[in-house]
């Protein structure tokens, strides 16, 4: 370690320095753009010129914010440690992708990712905005103004400075380990382009609102509704990978505070979707998707607000420091302002349609499918309200005044299958669900046919695993704590859910099989509830069923679980390289202790603070069927234990046994350097021999222990004595790391990945196919849907 | 219409409640010592770790310790992942149940007295790497 010193600091160079200073003036500069041209469009029917400044200006804003990012960007790459941010987020150990991964590490990075995602998707929306331009402008240009502003008061442009002058450290903090995992280059640009989205549906509501135009509006905003879908939920998928990836618990979605976040304003956009399709076919709900549109961008407002905060700081994975006090004001004033409103001129208006507009009641029945499509909607919203009341539970505590309250991953699963059934149950039936109302006799058939289907293959899946050398593998007795806290076997249960799961695979398949005939492009909303289904199972089956066991592996000491010898075979790095891995070979002891493989989970240690950490990361060995992962917890470095131990009796220590026979003296009582000795009988393992600790008694009364090898891993020290029953504590200390081991046994894992790329791939497709076929006056496609028959699935059945 | 907008509020003010209510009555709740010792449902406990109490058994993976707040003490065993920085802990938070006397869990938070954020005197950022 080199302390600091005074003299001998270097000066940053000053291409460095001119380009922070730029930067800086960039974020002003952007701000002020945003200001001018929110006001030029605000007055521009009194000027009409003014749509060109108002024009102009956003564009030179949204370019002063990229601007900013590629500075931030240079700055990263070329490692300039003499600004506070890049030297908390980055080092010269580091590559360039996760040099880049290490601007939008930390508070300041983060925000500037998510102006520049919104920027982005500003200057896209702008030039098809049509009629909507004007108020989309003024929005649009206030959020990322304000966004600049709290840019400029959280800048990643300060300098590191001693005394007064900058300075440049030798070397930078570092990513924070965790973050080092490729999923990171990618996942928060892709969840923030999707966030980004987000603020051109609500710039788009408000600008529908004000100008009470529901009906153009709704082609304009329709891709983008997609779009935002399709990157929010690619985007918490790539962040479940990198989960299962890094953090080593065995699982993609934990119901984190930061992943419900995302998660929320994802269920928000994808009803306001089906919303749409029920505008578009039947007219009604324009209010109603105004309030869809807007719900998506308050939501992820609010829960950045309550992440931020530091609200949340101990009940989530994702740290984030608290914000500058300014900043977080600013970031509250654009929670209040957007939220009322919003919410104020979304009531005016609703009371306004209702008095101008006359709904003639629609044709009776409930068996139409845009009533499907509008309770698909409202589960939606519920499942985006209870999660994102879910984890308000420590801000609702604070506000009441009492003591906080943590709402744990459990009770999310206990409350949310509730929604979540019923929701794969709408999505199962409504592809046979025509336009036209059904009789309940021909609702139901249908019904059953796809149940017995779904049953059928449920079973089918159920005979092949029990029948096959993959029932080994699973765990088919799971038990689940259900709502209210009952411990209940989980068979059923998950069995229920794989079936509604093939139900919903089933019904779509079925339906995109004859849809694609006339449509090609029409089936991708089918095909993206066939991903999601898949998607589902792998959730639910991977979790469901795995198999998991814990022990602990030693040099020499081989671990036993779930049919493997685990042996520890060294490092291939020592503990100060963050490449390094500890090497398992992983035996079948039924096979003569054949190497099934080498498992190389990460561990090294980091500097935190006064002390050391040891990060680790799991080795997963992937497999068609299963996945096979290996999970490594921080080694216990000179672990030991304290036995007391009786005079005659004898403790199991592993293989081996201790038996204490006897106390010896050397010396006289009560003189110094009077020695007690235990003796000790070791058996078991072929060992058959007498070992006696010490314990040494100065004059003071104090002790000095003399411990003896009980082998090449474990020392045996004696620590205390009792006089009056000659009963001695003896205590095992090893002089080798112990290594905690999990393993799982996660079926299926491959449908999870299956899953999200078709939901993805149909995702992106039905926004292109929307974007281009969708601003024509009457949709095409729909007007198709709503005229066929619906399939005769049960007369072919 | 009219009537479908004031069903929808009412709908939507109720499950906000309800479902307010459901998650509120069953997070698991900060408590003192003295009230995690008075139930056996799952909470969280904050304290400090009574100096010397802490016996690691790593080989059984099982730690001990007695954890202390102003309303009173508790041995605590802990039997899930090992924490590395147990010992120098400031404060410390299991989660878990209240049986027989003892305090069982299998979570635990640490938080140390230094963490990555608060080390920005200049000192510590001209150390180059041990």
């Amino acid at each position: 370690m080199t302390e600091l010193d005074p003299n001998n600091l270097v000066s940053p160079p000053s291409w460095s320095l001119a380009l922070g200073t730029g930067c800086r003036a960039l974020v002003i500069a952007a701000a002020l753009f945003f200001a001018i041209s929110a006001l030029a469009w605000y007055i521009s029917p009194r000027k009409q010129s003014l749509e060109r400044v108002g024009a102009w200006s956003f564009t030179l804003g949204c370019l002063s914010l990229f601007g900013t990012f590629l500075g931030l960007a240079t700055l990263f790459v070329a490692n300039r440690f003499e600004y506070e941010y890049v030297w908390g987020h980055a080092d010269t150990k580091n590559a360039v992708p996760y040099r880049i991964a290490g601007i939008w590490s930390g508070q300041e990075g983060s925000f500037l990712l998510w102006a520049v995602c919104a920027a982005v998707f500003g200057v896209l929306a702008v030039r098809h905005a049509q009629n909507l331009r004007r108020w989309f402008s003024i929005v649009y240009a206030l959020f990322l103004g304000a966004l600049s502003n709290i840019l400029a008061f959280e800048s990643p442009f300060d300098l590191n400075k001693f005394e007064g002058t900058p300075f440049v450290p030798v070397e930078g903090m570092g990513l924070a380990p965790s973050l080092q995992n490729y999923w990171v280059t990618i996942h928060p640009p892709t969840i923030f382009l999707g966030f980004g989205s987000l603020t051109v549906l609500f710039a788009l509501a408000i600008a529908a609102l004000v100008r009470r135009d529901y009906d153009e509006w709704l082609p304009i905003v329709r891709p983008w509704a997609i779009i935002s879908a399709t990157l929010v939920g690619v985007g918490l998928c790539m962040g479940g990978f990198w989960a299962y990836e890094t953090l080593g618990w065995g699982g993609f979605w934990m119901w984190d505070p930061v992943e419900n976040v995302s998660f929320v304003p994802w269920c928000f956009v994808v009803a306001l979707i089906h919303g749409i399709i029920v505008q578009s076919t039947r007219k009604t709900w324009k209010i109603t998707n105004t309030l869809l549109a807007s719900l998506p961008f308050l939501a992820f407002v609010y829960g950045t607000f309550l992440t931020r905060s530091g609200l949340l700081s101990e009940a989530s994975v994702h740290s984030f420091a608290e914000m500058d006090r300014s900043a977080l004001k600013l970031l509250v004033a654009v929670m209040g302002g957007s939220v009322l409103g919003f919410l104020g001129l979304w009531t005016v208006r609703a009371f306004q349609a209702r008095r101008s507009t006359m709904h003639a009641d629609e044709p009776g029945g409930v068996f139409r499918r845009e009533v499907f499509y509008m309770m698909g909607a409202l589960l939606l919203v519920l499942m985006g309200l209870a999660t994102a009341i879910g984890m308000s539970v420590p801000l609702v505590m604070a506000l009441m005044g009492q003591k906080p309250k943590v709402v744990e991953e459990a009770l999310y699963h206990q409350v949310l299958p509730y929604i979540f059934i019923p929701l794969m149950l709408l999505m199962a039936i409504t592809p046979f669900v025509s336009w036209r109302s059904m009789k309940p006799k021909e609702f139901w058939g249908r019904f059953y046919s796809i149940a017995c289907i779904a049953i059928g293959l449920t079973g089918i899946t159920l005979f092949l695993t029990v029948v096959t050398p993959a029932r080994t593998l699973i765990n088919l007795n799971p038990t689940i704590t259900m709502t209210g806290g009952y411990k209940v076997k989980g068979l059923m249960f998950l069995l229920l859910l794989v079936g509604i799961c093939y139900m919903v695979l089933v019904a779509n398949t079925w339906r995109v099989i004859e849809l694609v005939k006339r449509t090609k492009m029409g089936v991708m909303s089918f095909m993206s509830h066939i991903g999601i289904a898949i998607l589902m199972a792998g959730l639910i089956v991977s979790r469901g069923f795995e198999q998991h066991d814990e022990t602990v592996v030693m040099r020499d000491h081989p671990g036993r679980l779930l049919g493997y010898e685990v042996h520890y075979k060294g490092m291939t790095s020592d503990l100060a390289d963050r490449n390094n891995q500890v090497l398992f070979e992983l035996r079948d002891p039924h096979k003569n202790g054949e190497v099934l493989f080498t498992a190389s989970p990460g561990l090294y240690n980091v500097r935190q603070g006064d002390q050391m950490n040891s990060m680790v990361w799991p080795h997963i060995e992937r497999g068609i069927l299963h996945d096979v992962y290996v999970s490594l917890g921080p080694p216990q470095d000179r672990a030991s234990q304290d036995v007391n131990v009786p005079l005659g009796k004898s403790v199991k220590l592993g293989e081996l046994t201790l038996t204490y026979e006897e106390m010896v003296r050397e010396g006289e009582m009560g003189s110094k350097g009077t020695l007690f000795g235990a003796k000790i009988k070791v058996t078991g393992q072929g060992r058959d021999d007498t070992i006696i600790p010490k314990l040494e008694i100065g004059t003071g009364g104090d002790t000095v222990e003399h411990a003896v090898e009980l082998d090449q891993n474990m020392q045996l020290v004696m620590t205390g004595m009792n006089a009056a029953d000659r009963s001695i504590t003896i205590r095992v200390q090893l002089n080798t790391p112990i290594y905690p081991v999990e393993i799982f046994h996660k079926p299926l894992v491959g449908l999870v990945w299956l899953g999200t790329a078709i939901m993805t791939i149909a995702g992106f497709l039905a926004a292109a196919y929307r974007r281009y076929r969708g601003p024509r006056p009457t949709d095409v496609s729909d007007s198709n849907e709503a005229k066929s028959e619906a399939p005769p699935l049960v007369k072919s059945m | 219409m009219r009537q479908g907008a004031l069903i929808s509020g009412v709908v939507a003010l109720v499950a906000t409640v309800g479902l307010t209510t459901v998650f509120v009555q069953n997070a698991s709740p900060y408590v003192t010592i003295k009230e995690a010792a008075a139930q056996s449902r799952d909470v969280h406990v904050v304290g400090q770790l009574v100096p010397g109490s802490l016996s690691l058994n790593t080989l059984g993976r099982e730690t001990r310790f007695v954890l202390k707040d102003e309303t009173g003490e508790i041995p605590v065993v802990y039997t899930g992942p090992p924490q590395s920085n147990l010992a120098s802990a400031t404060q410390v938070v299991v989660i878990g149940y209240h049986e027989n006397g003892s305090f069982h869990s299998k979570q635990m938070l640490v938080k140390c007295p230094s963490k990555y954020e608060s080390e920005k005197d200049a000192a510590s950022k001209v150390k180059t790497p041990a």
